[in-house]
């Protein structure tokens, strides 16, 4: 069967070790990821959800690889469009390299079947969050507060 | 960058010793919107014979940020294996754009051709 996927990769001035804690400690992901932020121990097998600032579960899951600050891989469905929730579960690889000069973040989000809404729901979530996540890791601010 | 700023100006992108890397021609100048030119590797053994591809840089503004998208269109059915290069390469040279736009100070990312596009350059050859 037909895959939908999407890629992407950004480079960050800063550390593996910061990276990882960008992407995992709720407080700072509320500040880049538009006030959702995560509820999880982060530990391989440990349930995963994604929640909006007002508490409302956005996305939910599970945890299926932690290797801090290397790489991070999440079974996620969405939890609150029902006909996005039905394509199924995804599965999100978080990758953190360090390169010379940088830090390469790679997001690699695929689920099965071709063209799904899913994937085209966070291709345009992704790219706005790492950029945020980017501003906010070199610069100590994000580059937009509001989703546009 | 040398380009001529208008719709079929010419565009070289060069080396820092005045070498032609990439050479092509601006399709679309519409500042500060929309910019688009075709693109030909002139600078590397065997990419010059390959079909031009087409890369376009599209700006808005989306809230209090601008977002900028860029696309590298091909003609032709281009092996997965030369795509590396620009897979490789273009989210390199945006993060450092960004951090550019953004500290005043670009990403020095020490980077190289991949293995496997400069193989596949040498294998459409024969």
């Amino acid at each position: 069967m037909s895959k939908s996927s999407f890629v992407y990769v950004t480079y960050i001035r800063s550390t593996p070790e910061k990276v990882w804690q960008a992407l995992t400690d709720p407080a700072t992901m509320k500040k880049y990821w538009f006030g959702a932020f995560a509820e999880t121990d982060w530990k391989p097998g440990s349930p995963w959800s994604l929640k909006f600032d007002d508490g409302r579960v956005a996305d939910a899951g599970e945890i299926l690889e932690s290797e801090p600050p290397k790489r991070l891989v999440i079974r996620w469905r969405n939890e609150w469009k029902p006909e996005i929730k039905a394509e199924g579960w995804s599965r999100c690889t978080m990758t953190i390299e360090l390169h010379q000069g940088a830090v390469q973040l790679t997001i690699h989000h695929e689920l099965e079947g071709e063209g799904t809404k899913f994937i085209e729901a966070v291709s345009g979530g992704w790219p706005r969050i790492l950029s945020n996540l980017k501003s906010l890791l070199e610069t100590g601010a994000v580059a937009y507060e509001t989703k546009a | 960058v040398d380009v001529e700023p208008r719709t079929g100006g010419a565009f070289r992108m060069l080396y820092p010793d005045d070498r032609t890397h990439i050479a092509g021609e601006v399709v679309e100048w519409s500042p500060p919107r929309r910019f688009s030119c075709t693109w030909v590797v002139e600078g590397m053994p065997g990419f010059a014979e390959l079909p031009a591809c087409l890369v376009t840089y599209e700006i808005e503004q989306a809230g209090e940020a601008a977002r900028l998208t860029m696309t590298e269109a091909h003609s032709w059915d281009i092996p997965d294996a030369i795509l590396s290069g620009g897979r490789s390469g273009w989210p390199a040279i945006l993060s450092s754009l960004k951090s550019l736009l953004e500290t005043g100070n670009p990403l020095t990312i020490k980077m190289a051709p991949p293995q496997e596009m400069l193989d596949a350059i040498k294998g459409l050859k024969k």
